[in-house]
Order: structure tokens, then sequence, then C-alpha cells
């Protein structure tokens, strides 16, 4: 390439500032800028740092809740299969409250996937709750059908609780007597009640799912 | 502001001065103004270097005048000469007309030194069959030149360019909007007197004669250049004034110089501009334009420059104008034609400025970078204090905030457990309300079949089916509707999930068997006679 002289001399002024802004750049400020990238990258992970510290309110810290929940979810939760005794529960509590009951029977036991987990083909999902506790944990299905009357089922229902152990109600199904066919129907006045209930059970260490 | 310009003219025995605006460049922007002087000084004696350089400074200095000059040097030994050289690029020009005057241009370089030589292009023209370009070309000894402006740079001016008085008169007629033809210029000083004529700005003969208005009767006839203004000057008698003689001599040169010009360029004189500082200028008109047989004019008048701004004294400067003429016409050319300035001085001083661009270019560009790496110093600065200031607030506040903060989330964390557990305990009784509230919201018209229940995840779906039963349709239609919004004001059912599915029934209609509706409602159920049945279907989503 054929350099023109006296043009570049003519230009020379114009080039003289742009080449000393370059070797400027080069060797002054872009070492700086780059520290700068480097220190402002720093600067925001400390300013959402400090964000969040300021944004933790002053004072005491807030009251520790009454009574330890882990220990009162073990208590509750029986570390055996409960299902004999819910059984037992349960029909008493039948008898107590006038549900004449047809049939209890449990089913096999097995593993309840943590909420949030992958889902198994087949697999049961259990209440979301319980994986605040972070415990692996068994269900025992649990059915019982009966007959009674509406003010019974009522009561029945209402007595449902301190069982043998924690239970989760999954179904309930009330038919009356116009939807119930055949001999199963129930005497005029009473309905048709089918309930399950999945008692939990705690899985012993080292005992997968 | 408008630039200005001081133009000085160099006599042989003193000098005279004015300073003038400089007009925008380019013919149109020269024709569309008058020029404008703001000071003159119509004679500054001093024959002597010293005492001129003395006296020009603190003119300089009194009147602030401008260090830009332009000069017209009278009395230099010069070559006046009109080429007609074969067309070529313009920038080719001056070396072809150095190359055929070169004989002349041999003269002026016979002691060793060099000639500053000007160039003024012409117009084309055709001689023969051939097209030629005319070129003025003007010569003079650089080294004269050096030594006749050095009492000006000696004065503290800055000389810019130099003309000769032949020059100066095409400045003149360049000015000039009467657009004559071929006119001689004919300029008469104490002790000198120049004649060019001049066509379209463009020299074709010049003259410069040794003797002027104040010459005595003994050089009278001579008009041989050598002889010098040397000899002129002193003297009282010398000076007088003899118009009579110089009118005679005047018509005899001019008549002379025009024959010769009309036998060498075949050409006629058609007008004769008179201007200088010949006392009552005027009279020489008459007697001229006899002898010469053309039409002479004087350039006393205020043609050509702006009367609303004349400098003071204004009178002497009305009565001084023809004599300042070739100094104001020189002064305001924005771009003279020709420059004599050696070429060692304008290459020596566009070096400096090439210097002086460079270092200022430099320094801008220092400036420039200096700049941005303080300012992205300052940055970088601010950055490492705000840092600094952020990590000791975070080595103070942070530990009790992060405690806090998870103290906090254990504490959320044990809450949600403990309403987890009370909601498992209280599944039973729940469900209990759910059917006491179905119970109180339902109508008498209507009767349940099914009440389904089905977990899913936080909450239970619960299914209705049921039946009413009324005389009358509307009726049937107002009971399911109140008990929706029975159930939907109550906190232990709310409002179905979907709109209820619904499905009028008469007696007749509860006979057919057949593929369940669209209503998903299944086999309808019997209705007693005289009677309209709705069976409904809706769905409600209720927390465990």
């Amino acid at each position: 390439m054929k350099i023109d002289l006296l043009q570049l001399k003519r230009y020379a002024p114009y080039l003289v500032p742009l080449v000393i802004v370059g070797l400027g750049w080069f060797v002054f400020v872009r070492p700086t800028v780059t520290e700068s990238t480097r220190v402002e990258r720093e600067l925001e992970g400390l300013r959402q740092r400090a964000a969040f510290a300021r944004s933790q309110p002053g004072g005491p810290p807030p009251a520790e809740p009454a009574g330890d929940p882990m220990k009162a979810f073990e208590r509750q939760v029986a570390s055996d299969d409960p299902s004999g005794r819910l059984l037992e529960e349960l029909s008493r509590l039948a008898a107590r409250t006038g549900v004449h009951v047809d049939a209890i029977e449990n089913g096999d036991q097995g593993s309840a996937a943590e909420a949030g987990g992958p889902a198994v083909s087949g697999g049961v999902m259990p209440d979301p709750r319980f994986a605040l506790f972070q415990t692996p944990l068994k269900y025992s299905p649990v059915t019982l059908t009966a007959d009674a009357d509406y003010a019974s089922l009522g009561n029945f229902l209402w007595q449902l609780r301190d069982l043998a152990t924690v239970v989760e109600i999954r179904s309930l199904a009330v038919t009356s007597s116009a939807e119930t066919p055949g001999d199963t129907a129930p005497a005029p006045g009473t309905v048709r009640v089918t309930l399950t209930v999945f008692a939990y059970s705690r899985t012993a260490a080292g005992e997968g799912a | 502001m408008a630039r200005t310009r001081t133009s000085i003219e160099l006599h042989p025995d003193g000098c005279r001065l004015v300073e003038v605006e400089v007009f925008g460049s380019g013919s149109r922007a020269r024709a569309a103004q008058d020029a404008r002087v703001r000071a003159f000084v119509p004679s500054v004696p001093g024959a002597k270097d010293a005492a001129l350089a003395a006296v020009l400074g603190r003119l300089r200095q009194e009147r602030k005048l401008s260090r830009d000059a332009w000069v017209t040097v009278w009395g230099l030994r010069a070559v006046h000469q009109l080429l007609r050289l074969p067309p070529a690029k313009p920038e080719a020009l001056e070396s072809i007309a150095r190359r055929e005057a070169r004989k002349e241009l041999a003269v002026l370089e016979a002691g060793g030194g060099a000639a500053s030589v000007a160039v003024v292009p012409g117009s084309d023209v055709q001689v023969g069959a051939h097209r030629r370009r005319e070129v003025s070309l003007v010569a003079v000894s650089a080294a004269e030149i050096q030594e006749r402006i050095q009492p000006l740079i000696d004065a503290g001016f800055v000389v810019r360019g130099v003309v000769t008085p032949a020059l100066a008169l095409a400045a003149i007629s360049r000015l000039d909007r009467a657009g004559r033809g071929t006119v001689a210029y004919v300029a008469t000083v104490g002790l000198a007197t120049c004649l060019a004529i001049v066509r379209n700005g463009v020299l074709l003969f010049a003259r410069e004669m040794p003797w002027g208005h104040q010459s005595g009767n003994r050089d009278q006839g001579s008009g041989v250049r050598d002889q010098g203004f040397a000899e002129h000057g002193s003297g009282t008698e010398s000076r007088i004034p003899n118009p009579e003689s110089l009118e005679t001599r005047l018509a005899s040169e001019l008549k002379r110089s025009i024959m010769f010009f009309k036998q060498t360029f075949r050409a006629p004189v058609e007008a004769v501009v008179l201007c200088g500082d010949v006392p009552n200028l005027r009279a020489l008109t008459g007697p001229l334009g006899e002898a010469l047989e053309v039409p002479v004019e004087t350039l006393d008048s205020l043609v050509g420059i702006d009367a609303a701004s004349i400098p003071q004294p204004a009178e002497l400067f009305r009565a001084e104008v023809a004599a300042l003429r070739m100094a104001i016409a020189t002064g305001a050319d924005a771009a003279p034609a020709a420059n004599l300035l050696p070429k060692t001085i304008l290459e020596s001083r566009e070096a400096r400025q090439q210097i002086v661009r460079f270092a200022g270019a430099a320094v801008v560009g220092l400036v420039l970078a200096a700049g941005w790496a303080v300012g992205a110093r300052q940055t970088l600065a601010s950055q490492h204090a705000e840092r600094d200031a952020i990590q000791r607030e975070l080595a103070i506040v942070e530990p009790d905030a992060v405690r806090q903060a998870s103290l906090r989330e254990s504490y959320t964390l044990a809450a949600s457990r403990q309403a987890a557990l009370g909601a498992f305990d209280s599944q039973g009784p729940r469900l209990a309300r759910l059917l006491e509230t179905l119970a109180a919201s339902t109508p008498d018209a209507i009767v349940f079949t099914v009440v389904d229940v089905q977990a899913d995840g936080t909450s239970w779906r619960v299914s209705l089916r049921g039946m009413a039963v009324s005389s009358d349709a509307a009726d049937a239609q107002g009971a399911v509707n109140t008990l929706v919004d029975r159930l939907s004001a109550s906190p232990f059912a709310g409002a179905p999930v979907t709109s209820p599915s619904r499905r009028v029934l008469t007696p007749r209609g509860t006979g057919i068997t057949g593929a369940p509706s669209a209503t998903g409602l299944g086999r309808p159920a019997p209705i007693p006679p005289g009677m309209t049945g709705v069976e409904f279907s809706m769905l409600l989503r209720v927390a465990k």
C-alpha cells in the first residue's frame, strides 16, 4: 500500500490525539477498567448481602414456639405398623358413636413418596405437609365400611382424633340408600359410609423405601 | 469578529499603512462588500531601517494594529512577465513558468541568491492552432525582500505576504466592480511611479519608474530603472512638487508604454486609472486623457470603501484615500493572487506551525488520555471506598442478621410443623364440620344422594350429588341456588370450584333409560307424579 506522506502530514495532527488516547487506553485506562469491572462485580454481591443484613429487623430475636414439633411428630407417628391398634380404636369409636360397621380392613403397607420427589407410577403422594418433618414414612391403608345415620357419622368423624398414629383421611364416600343397589342397601334413614385412611408409621433407620 | 490585517506600503523614503478587515474568501464575498478600513497612517518617515522599525513598532503598539501584515515594496528589482504556456495542471504551472522565464530569473539569481517567484494563472487563449494558458510571472530577489521587510519584522509584525506595486495595482483591479477590459493602473508616489496593465485581474505588463511627483528636474526624461531611488529624496528643492513637469513626463512615459504594450500584445488599453499621493491628482486626468486619447479616472473617492466606517480623522482619510488605495486593496484581499515572500520563510513558518499543531494535538491527546485515566481511577477509588464501607458494615451487622434470619427460618419451620400436626389431628373434626355445614345448608326440597371426598394434596375434593324435588321447577332450581349460596358463605365448605351441573326432570323423563347425559349425573332418579326434580352435581375444594 502506497502511503502519501503529504496526506499523512496533513492528517497527522488529527491522528496524534487518537494515537495518544489509544495508547493511554491500553497502558493506563484498560487495566483500571478491568479492575473496576471486577470490583463492581464484587460490590454487587456485597450490596445484596448488605441489603439483606439491613432488611433484618433489629432487636431481640423472635420468640421460640412452645414445644418441639419434631418430638411431637415422633411421639404421634408410630414407629411400627399401627394398623392393628388403629383397627381396634376405629371399632371402639364406631361402637361408641352408633356407626354400624360392616367391615374394617387394612391393606398392604407401602412407602410414601415425599412431596417434591420423583413421582412413582402407582405410588401414593401423601399430604405434602409430611415433607416438613423430613422423615421417611410408610403408610397402611385402612378401609372402613359402615351404615350410620347422618348424625352418628358426624359424631364418629368428630371424635376421629388422638389415634394410635397420625392418619390421613384419603377418601370418604357417603351414599344414600337410594343410590345403593341390592342387598347392601342401608336401612331407611341411614347412609352407607366408606372411609379410607392412611395410617402412617416411621421407617426405621436403614430401611429404605 | 472580523479578521484584520495591517497592509504596509514601503516607499524609498518611508511608508504608509492601513489596518483593514479581510474580506471573506471567494470572489462573491469580495464583490459583495466594501473594504472596511480600521486605521491608517498616511505617511511614516524614516528611510533608515532602525528608525523605521522603531517608529513602526511604536505605532503598532499605540494603535493596537494587527500583527499580521502584507507589504507592498517599491523599488525592488523585479521581473514581470506574461507567459503563454501549454495546457498543464495548475500545480505544474509554476515549474513550467520558471523554465520559460529562466533567463530573466538568472539575472535575479546572479549573486547566488534565490529568486522569489509568484505565478498568477490567467485565462485560456487561442494562439494560432494551439490553446495556451496566460500566466503572469513576477519574480524578485529573495535576499532583497528579506532585507526590505526586516524593519517590519523588527517592529513586531508578522509578514504574511509581499507584493510589488504592480501586483498591488492588480489587486485594485480585482476589487474594481466596474468590470473594465484592459486597463492601465498608474500609481505615483513621491519618488516613484508604477504602471500596471491588467486584464481580468491578471497582470499583463508592469513598469516601475524611479521618479515621482517629488522628483526634481534633473532626472527628467531618464526613466532608467537602475538609477535607483537613493539619489532622490535628498535636497529640499528636489521635493518641490512640479505638476506641470509630472503630467508631461507621465503622459510621455504612459504613451510610450501603452504603445509598446499595444504592439506586443496586439490589444488596446481601454482606460487609465490613477492613484497615489500626487496632490490634486484629479488635475492630471484632463492632460493625460488628451495625450493618451483614453478615459482617465482617479481613485480619490470612497468608491469600494465602506464610507460608514472610515477611520478618524475622516477628512484626512478622504484626502489620502488615493494614496492608500494600494495598501487597502492588498490588505483586504483574503487570498491575494501572488505572494513574493521567500519560500524559505514560508517553509520555516509552515514547519513551525506544523510543530505547533503537533504539539497542540499531542497536548489534546494527553489531556484526553489523562482525563480518561483519572476518571477511571476515580471511579475505581470510589468503588474501593464503597467496598470497604460495605465490608465494615457487614462485619458489624451481618453475623447478627444471619443469626436472626436463621432463627426466623427455624421458628417458621417449627410453626409450620406445629400447624401441620394440628391439621393432621383435626381432619376428622373438619369433615364432621363439613357434614354439619351440608346438613344445615340444605333446603328441605333437596336430598343428597352421594357425598364423595377424595384427598388431593393439602385439600379434599368434595363431590356432591343430589336432587331438589318440588311441585314447581323454579322452586327446585331456587333450592339448588340457595344451597350453593349457603355453602359459598360457609368457612367449612366454600364456593363450588366449577359451576354446578343441573338436570331438570319430570315424572315422564325419569322413565327413560340409556346413556348418561352430558351433565354426568347418571341415570335419572324417579320423580313422584305431579312433581319436578332438579338433579345437580357440584365440586368443592375443602382444606384438610
